[in-house]
């Protein structure tokens, strides 16, 4: 009896973290998105061979693969997910209000502290120097637009992003984010264009964008770090949600 | 929830477990709280087996030219060839960087690339995995060239490479002792990785043909020697980008050093 209320307890505390995210009905004036992202394991990975060694009067497993450099990916979780989703046909109405947030962004002693941001076109980046030195923080674009900026040590800085020529019809454009002081650091930053709509996050979570007031086909674009980017299209409708979904991997590369 | 059951002493049927801390519990207490202890116990599993951020990519930079022009040991097969002698101008500081600058040669007509001409391919690069590591992480190469990666791991671990960038390829998963050779018919910049291992990152660079230069970060004069005689774009590439990459037309004679000054700017 006390072990079937347990295991009631256990499948209702399961199926809560299964449940899925909920979202608003759409509006009748608006379309809506989901992009559902899917990690792939690369094809034919075997698990790490493990071995018992004994120690004393006890064994224990171990790996040869042991350490921060054997780290795996883990393509149930690959964090700093950007997609980008912008109309496939010249529209004049923004879909999307701007932003006058400022994005923050932490550098410390393992250089940036994610792989990939994102941010508005126009917008600012305040950089949290945790570092106990001063660093100097380059960006560039892939318009060539460039930015510099000195950091003291413990302190914050902020710096007004250049334009990104954007063209039309396109998601907006990159930074490349580099550190003077420490060659190993890098980082990527998106900043979302006028059309587009941008969203970061893990691929363990759905990409929702709401608010589009066209039904022109948009072209969705998915960055995930290291990984091929994912391209597709949808078809939106008024009043309704489309669901689309991403495949992360690199099974899909020629092998050679 | 308090046990019933009084202590007893170790010569009592043996019955009492003695845990990492010295506390001495019997088999029915244990019985009794085990699942008091499992629910905790799981907790810590799931908290200790949770991904954290991982550290920012740290892959080793090495900066390695895999081949040499002004050594003169490896050439076109053109009979008339002049040189290109240069310095960088930088429009702020030189930043600590080093750059590659680069030839491009034009068709005989209008400025798009022609042939790049046959050339001597340098020696393969080899490149270790060894610790999870690409070792070179970072070369320069001439299209033609060959690289082969070695997964020369002391123990039994399996890496895999593939490509991003201007050139996308997978080269498959391979055991220890194995290799895996790749030769770049095209030019243009790659990412290396491991999908295997999250932090096994590498980046090339592949020039077109053998007239390239690599300036050390603190330097800014190059050289390029025994370049067949034409019309060559001269571009720049540069791994972390603080300036507009140089792009310019230049004209190498027979014989004749032709000088330039890249100005890189922003």
């Amino acid at each position: 009896m006390r072990l079937a209320a347990v295991m009631t307890v256990a499948l209702m505390l399961a199926a809560c973290g299964t449940r899925g995210p909920v979202y608003p009905d759409p509006e009748p004036h608006e379309a809506q998105l989901v992009v559902q992202l899917h990690g792939e394991p690369r094809e034919g990975v075997r698990r790490p061979t493990r071995r018992t060694v004994r120690d004393g009067y006890t064994t224990r497993l171990v790996t040869d693969e042991d350490g921060a450099a054997f780290e795996r990916v883990d393509y149930n979780r690959i964090e700093d997910v950007v997609v980008m989703v912008w109309p496939l046909a010249i529209i004049t109405t923004g879909v999307q209000a701007s932003w006058t947030e400022t994005l923050d962004i932490e550098f410390t002693d393992s250089g940036f502290s994610r792989m990939q941001y994102l941010g508005e076109r126009t917008g600012h980046l305040r950089v949290h120097n945790r570092r106990t030195e001063d660093v100097t923080i380059f960006g560039h674009g892939a318009g060539d637009e460039f930015f510099e900026k000195l950091i003291p040590a413990g302190d914050s800085a902020v710096i007004d992003l250049p334009v990104v020529q954007a063209i039309p019809l396109d998601f907006g454009g990159t930074f490349e984010l580099y550190c003077e002081e420490d060659e190993n650091a890098g980082a990527r930053l998106f900043v979302v264009g006028r059309d587009a709509q941008g969203w970061i996050g893990n691929s363990d979570e759905e990409a929702f964008f709401v608010h589009f007031i066209t039904e022109w086909p948009v072209s969705v674009q998915v960055f995930a770090p290291r990984l091929p980017v994912w391209h597709g299209t949808a078809e939106l409708e008024r009043g309704a949600r489309t669901t689309i979904q991403a495949h992360l991997s690199v099974n899909r590369l020629t092998e050679d | 929830m308090v046990p019933q059951s009084k202590t007893r002493n170790r010569n009592e049927a043996g019955a009492h477990l003695t845990c990492g801390v010295g506390v001495r519990f019997n088999r029915r207490m244990l019985k009794r709280s085990a699942w008091l202890l499992l629910v905790p116990l799981c907790v810590a599993v799931v908290i200790a087996l949770a991904p954290g951020r991982p550290a920012a990519h740290e892959p080793t930079l090495m900066w390695i030219r895999a081949n040499t022009a002004e050594s003169g040991d490896w050439k076109w097969s053109d009979a008339e060839k002049g040189h290109l002698s240069g310095t960088l101008e930088f429009s702020t500081r030189r930043p600590n960087q080093p750059v590659v600058v680069y030839l491009l040669r034009l068709a005989d007509e209008g400025d798009e690339a022609g042939e790049q001409g046959v050339h001597d391919v340098p020696e393969r690069l080899e490149v270790s995995q060894l610790g999870a590591r690409f070792t070179p992480a970072f070369a320069v190469l001439v299209r033609g060239q060959t690289v082969e990666f070695l997964n020369d791991e002391r123990n039994e671990i399996s890496h895999n490479v593939y490509f991003l960038g201007d050139i996308e390829a997978d080269l498959g998963i391979f055991d220890r002792g194995e290799s895996r050779e790749y030769t770049f018919e095209k030019y243009g910049e790659i990412s290396v990785h491991c999908s295997i291992h999250k932090r096994m990152d590498g980046r090339m660079f592949i020039a077109p043909n053998p007239a390239y230069a690599l300036v050390p970060g603190d330097e800014i004069d190059f050289r390029i020697r025994d370049i067949p005689a034409g019309r060559y774009r001269l571009l720049t590439w540069q791994r972390q980008k603080r300036f507009r990459d140089a792009n310019m037309v230049v004209e190498i004679k027979a014989e004749e050093t032709a000088e330039v000054t890249v100005e890189m700017t922003r």
